[in-house]
């Protein structure tokens, strides 16, 4: 079956440098310095196209990292990551200047996703349309509301139609109304056949979305295949893990972090 | 060698996102001024005056420097520093100032700097195009001497691209370095001939030394060129001597950059 997005045994590790110091020896010495954290260990997954993957996990498990990787923002560290057309995080807040006018924004943050200026050009009155700013277009965007500014950022990087759309809990910014009207814009893409990634909280919004799941814990892939299946070992799971005792928890998560 | 190819097919794949975003730096820097882009004049006028009331009419009375007007010579020396002291600090600042707003999206990081430097370029134009009308009212101006200002132009927005690849890098992993550079930057603009002349009073372990400052090799070539017409120093071990010295800062910067790469955006 033809895939879209594959990850073969990809591991990702971050350094903690204890000084800064260490930061810079780094660049120069052959000897690693610092200690490594494993966020993600040996993950391996294939999505089709047109899967809508919902990403589940604990806090600190590695969705982050994993829905970087997907949007190509950071490499792994072993392993291979293969992206089959464009792929791109929805980030609402990123790649925006307060000091500029959102029509300006619309160019800026275009550009800086890899747009050309004839796309620009193209998807520029959408983005208007969509994130409902009226007059306030030709205005520098710190006069904006927070929600205004959601708006724009959400438009712009919906309107960049990626191949492949990693949601990650960027949704939870607005009101109502405006998640809503992402949920809308999103549920479009899915009915184009585009491949989603979607991480949230909120498990019943995920099993509402999204046709497949991918459990992380702990940095590795508990369980990957249909909503259903994961949705209901993962509640079983949680279940069990909010009855633990603090110290339990504390215990489980040592074995990880050691 | 592979870095450095993959360095320059980045920058040629990006040409038109680099400008672009130069010039909305450009405009974001003094968009909320009321005097808007007219600053960029203004704030190195005021450096000059000052320096002219200083150096020219306190401690020289006014004298002109080898023949030339006092504010003259200041001019073909100053407006270059600033491009220099510009393009340094700007371009240690430039990674780390502009990585929160591009580390949610795929971004080729190597232009930043390049972006930064780009814009410092601009406002030094303009400063050079001023320069020229005064000269062009005063000294008069040749052929011989736009084409040494462009020579030099070319080569110094080279060498400062160069050195902006490693000390951003060196700055985005540890932001101490910025103040390191800062203060040698203050230091170079004593240590460089810039409000002082190499004579025949100079001693000659001085003169020695400032072949091996890059800056004084740039100074030196603007001042030559635009007030007596001179170009021999492009024909001089001097030129080669730069020249290796951006050879080499750009290979390391290049080599240092992509090493440092992946990490710019994971310590975020």
């Amino acid at each position: 079956m033809s895939y879209r997005v594959k990850f073969q045994s990809v591991s990702k590790r971050y350094k903690l440098y204890s000084k800064t110091s260490d930061k810079l020896l780094d660049l120069f010495s052959l000897r690693r310095q610092g200690t490594a954290h494993n966020a993600l260990r040996d993950v391996s997954f294939e999505v089709e196209e047109g899967a809508v993957v919902g990403i589940v996990g604990l806090n600190g498990s590695g969705k982050s990292t994993l829905s970087n990787l997907i949007a190509g923002v950071t490499m792994p560290t072993e392993g291979q990551v293969e992206i089959v057309g464009s792929a791109a995080l929805i980030a609402i807040s990123s790649g925006l200047n307060n000091q500029l006018t959102g029509l300006e924004n619309i160019e800026l943050k275009g550009l800086m996703m890899g747009l050309s200026k004839q796309r620009i050009k193209e998807i520029t009155p959408g983005i208007i349309e969509f994130a409902e700013l009226g007059k306030f277009i030709h205005q520098p965007i710190k006069v904006y509301s927070s929600g205004m500014k959601a708006r724009l950022g959400f438009a712009i990087s919906v309107h960049i139609d990626p191949d492949i759309l990693v949601i990650d809990e960027a949704l939870s910014v607005g009101d109502q109304t405006f998640t809503d009207k992402c949920m809308a814009k999103v549920n479009e893409f899915k009915d184009r056949g585009k491949t989603i990634f979607f991480i949230s909280h909120s498990l019943s919004q995920v099993s509402k979305f999204c046709n497949k799941a991918l459990w992380i814990h702990e940095g590795s892939v508990r369980q990957y295949g249909e909503i259903d299946e994961v949705i209901s070992s993962y509640k079983e799971f949680l279940r069990v893990y909010n009855a633990l005792s603090d110290e339990e928890k504390k215990q489980m998560r040592a074995a990880h972090w050691g | 060698m592979k870095t450095i190819g993959w360095l320059i097919k980045e920058h040629w794949t990006n040409a038109y996102l680099m400008l672009r975003l130069s010039l909305y730096d450009l405009k974001t820097m003094h968009v909320s001024n009321r005097l808007g882009l007219l600053w960029f004049i203004l704030t190195p006028a005021m450096q000059i005056g000052i320096y002219w009331a200083v150096f020219g009419l306190g401690i020289r009375g006014g004298a002109p420097v080898e023949g030339t007007p006092f504010i003259i010579w200041l001019l073909c020396g100053l407006i270059p520093w600033f491009y220099i002291s510009g393009g340094i600090i700007q371009g240690t600042r430039s990674v780390y100032v502009k990585l929160p707003m591009v580390s949610k999206m795929k971004f080729p990081l190597s232009v930043i700097p390049t972006t930064v430097v780009l814009t410092q370029l601009y406002t030094h134009v303009a400063l050079l195009l001023i320069l020229v009308t005064i000269l062009a009212f005063t000294q008069g101006v040749t052929i011989l001497a736009l084409t040494g200002m462009l020579f030099y132009t070319i080569l110094l927005t080279a060498f400062l691209l160069a050195l902006a690849l490693i000390t951003s890098t060196l700055a985005t992993l540890a932001r101490d370095v910025q103040l390191v550079v800062q203060s040698f930057t203050r230091m170079a603009f004593y240590f460089t001939p810039i409000m002082w002349t190499m004579n025949e009073r100079t001693p000659d372990t001085l003169k020695n030394v400032m072949q091996l400052n890059p800056l004084s090799y740039f100074i030196e070539g603007y001042r030559e060129s635009l007030l007596t017409d001179d170009l021999s120093q492009i024909a001089t071990k001097s030129s080669l001597y730069v020249g290796a010295c951006i050879v080499v800062l750009f290979v390391v910067g290049a080599w240092m950059h992509m090493k440092a790469r992946t990490s710019f955006v994971d310590q975020m």
